[in-house]
This record gives structure tokens, sequence and C-alpha cells, in this order.
């Protein structure tokens, strides 16, 4: 009888054959999952490519806005106010003037100033942050009553862009409640220690439905500024008690 | 024109193991002319085969540890069979170092192209790599019923020795393309 006539040998063979499959299986398998798992990580590194290169833009074009607005507020400054400043000594100079052109005049140079030092605060390099916080509310308190609560544990040195983009998203908070929360009064509460800055503004005005999804002009830009600085910020806010805001950058 | 000095290690080992091939299967005919069967160059065959591929993983994987163990343990197996196994007699003869000889090598080229899949790297020499794969895949389940296969008279079984041939046709081609394509020595630039 020849062997593989006998039962022991197909058995063997059976086997043998099932145990290579199984082999060939388990190979295709963890091949298929190997594969999905190479798929998935490149995916990863794609999204966190893109990631990069979202922020990047961002930064580009908050940087590029800063340059125009620098640009805007040199030449408010240096061609409008100069003109008008020529206008009013030759009207001061005209005897037959009339008193109310010069106070026009005078009112349109105080604004054209505000506007210039809004656009671009001048001696940013020289002044700490909270100082321009300050000068900033300063233009406010016609408007408000203001408080002003300062707390300056460490005057460490801000960075330019920094104090820059959170006098941005101070302002920009103070135009909304302008706009819209019908509030008299401001509180300001500020503390800058060695590694963090927090701001807090409250308001008395009307207050928001949280719910309700608000995206403005404004808001998106205090997120973007926020994201930006890599910072936090909460609203709270009541119908008919006020609104809250509180900004918290910890590295800057 | 293909130069031996020219070729990369897998390139040279696999010109080795096609001349051993050829003269394994010339001896094999000079073989059964004096005596009954030619069986027994199926172990040296199985051998090459062994050797030179172990040979080729091991230039090829990062973890040499593999290729070695396995290589040795193969070899070890088809020595030991060589030693016990009856060749004289064809009615007998069923030998399984030619089946744990393609185990072996499908292991290694699995392992291989795991690694590289989870590595994220690009597999080089794809067309060999995945023609080891086939063809020792088609060695296992063709060399397992090898009684079957040179005992029984009939049809089917004619027809899965043409399946081996042109398997072992196609897979010979494939390692003579690689080596033409790894060993092309080009024409020197007449100018610059």
């Amino acid at each position: 009888m020849e062997q593989w006539q006998e039962p022991e040998t197909i058995a063997v063979w059976i086997i043998f054959a099932a145990a290579f499959f199984l082999v060939l299986l388990i190979f295709i398998i963890l091949l298929i999952r190997a594969f999905f798992k190479r798929i998935v990580q490149e995916k990863l590194k794609e999204s966190k490519a893109k990631m990069i290169h979202q922020k990047h833009l961002l930064d580009t074009t908050i940087k590029t806005q800063e340059i125009e607005r620098k640009r805007i507020a040199e030449d408010l400054h240096d061609e409008l106010i100069g003109k008008l400043m020529v206008i009013k000594l030759r009207q001061e100079a005209d005897s037959n003037s009339q008193s109310d052109i010069v106070s026009l005049v005078n009112e349109s140079i105080n604004t054209a100033r505000r506007i210039s030092h809004d656009l671009s605060p001048p001696l940013l390099e020289f002044t700490s942050l909270a100082d321009l916080l300050l000068e900033m509310i300063d233009h406010w308190k016609v408007r408000f009553e203001i408080v002003t609560n300062f707390d300056e544990r460490k005057n460490e040195m801000v960075s330019d862009n920094f104090k820059i983009q959170f006098l941005r998203i101070a302002q920009e908070t103070i135009t909304n409640i302008d706009k819209h929360a019908e509030a008299s009064r401001i509180d300001f509460h500020f503390r800058q220690s060695r590694s963090s800055v927090a701001l807090k503004i409250v308001d008395n005005g009307v207050g928001f439905d949280k719910n309700i999804k608000r995206k403005g002009l404004g808001l998106k830009s205090i997120e973007t500024r926020v994201q930006f600085l890599r910072g936090k910020y909460h609203v709270d806010s009541k119908k008919n008690v006020g609104t809250s805001v509180l900004y918290f950058f910890n590295k800057f | 024109m293909i130069t031996f000095r020219k070729q990369c290690a897998q390139g040279k080992i696999l010109i080795l193991f096609l001349i051993a091939s050829l003269g394994i299967d010339l001896v094999s005919r000079g073989y059964e002319a004096f005596v009954s069967n030619n069986l027994v160059l199926l172990y040296f065959l199985s051998l090459a085969e062994i050797t030179a591929f172990s040979l080729l993983y091991y230039t090829m994987m990062e973890n040499k540890k593999i290729p070695i163990y396995l290589g040795c343990l193969g070899v070890g197996y088809v020595l030991l069979e060589l030693l016990y196994l009856e060749v004289d007699s064809v009615a007998l003869f069923q030998s399984y170092s030619k089946v744990v000889g393609a185990f072996i090598i499908v292991i290694m080229a699995m392992y291989h192209i795991f690694i590289q899949i989870s590595k994220g790297k690009e597999i080089e020499n794809k067309g060999l790599i995945f023609g080891i794969l086939f063809y020792f895949s088609m060695e296992f389940i063709l060399m397992l019923p090898l009684n079957y296969l040179i005992n029984y008279t009939s049809e089917i079984v004619v027809v899965l020795w043409l399946f081996r041939v042109s398997v072992i046709s196609i897979f010979y081609l494939i390692l003579i393309h690689f080596i033409w394509s790894s060993g092309r020595s080009q024409k020197p630039l007449r100018f610059g």
C-alpha cells in the first residue's frame, strides 16, 4: 500500500494544510490591521499639519492687520492731524474767523488723535500693560462710570505683540458693551503676575441669553485673538443683571 | 550586461541559488540514470532553498535573529529527515522537508512584510518579496501530498504537475528579473 493511501498520512496532510491556512489568515488579519493603523497615523499627521498651517495663517493675518493699522495710524497722525493743525493756527491768526470753526477743528484733531492712538498706541514698547489699559479705558470715562481694580504683582516684560493683542481684546469687549449692553457702569479687574495675566470686565447692562449663539464680528475677533495668544476666556451673563467676561493668559 | 561583482548582496545570493538549483537538476538527471530514483536530491534542493532565502532575509531584515533561528531550524529538520527517512522505495517516500522549508520561508516573508508595513516604510523589491511569498505558499500546498503526486497516475496529477511547472517558471522569471535589474551595468555617458 502506498503512503498516500494510509489514513494517518492524509490526516497529517490535512492538519498541515489547516495550520498553514490558519497562519496565512492570521497574517492577512495582522496586515490589514497594520495597514489601517498606518492610514489613521497618516490622517493624524495630515490633520496636525493642517492645524499648524491654520495657526500660521492666523498669525500672518493678525500681523498683517497690525502693520496696516500702524500705517493708517501714522497717516492719520502725520498727515491729517498736521493739516488740521495748520487750519487751526490760520483760523486763530485770522481775527475775523469764527470761534465755532476753531472749536470744530479742535474736536477733529482730538478725534483723529484718539483714532490714531486706538489703532496704534504710542510708545508701546516703553509703556506697561496696565498703563496702556488705563489709557485706553480713560477714553470711555465720558460714557460710563468706570471702576478699576489693578493688581500688578510683577511687572514682567511683556512682548509688544502681546500688549497690542491684549488691548484689542479689551477694546473690542468695551465696544460690545457700548453697542449692546445698555450699561452705565463697567468694572475692570486686572491682575498681572510673573507668569499670567488676567482681566475681568463686568458691566451692569441688560445681559443676554448664553444659549443663543451670537457670532458677530466682534466676538469672532476676540476669539481669534485669544486663540492667537493661547489664552482662555469665559463669559457669564444674566438677563437684566449684566455680563462678565474673564480673560486669562498663561504665558506671554 | 549583468555582472556578478556589480550585484547587491541579494542579487549575489540569488545567482548562487540559481547555480545551485541548476547543479542539483543536472545531478538529479545523472543520478536517475545510475540509481533507481533521484528523490534524495529533494533534500538538497530544500537545503539550498532554506539556506539561500534565510541569507536573503538576513540581508534585508533589521532583526537578524529571526532568519538565523528559522534557517537553522529548517536545515536541522532536513538533515534529520535525510538521516532517518527511507528513500529507496518510491511507494513509501513521503518527505516533509520541502514543506517545512517552504513554511519557514513563508514565515520569514510574512514577518518582513508585516514589519515594513507596521513601520510605515515602503516595501523594497515588492516583486521579489511577494513572488517569494506566492511561490513558497504554492510549494507548501503542492509538496504536502508528495507521495500522492509521485505514485498516483491520473489527469488531475498531471494538471497539478503542470501547475507547479508554471509556478516555478514564474518564480524563476521573477528571480532573473531581479538579478537583471539590480546588476545591470549602465553604459558610461560619452559626454559629461
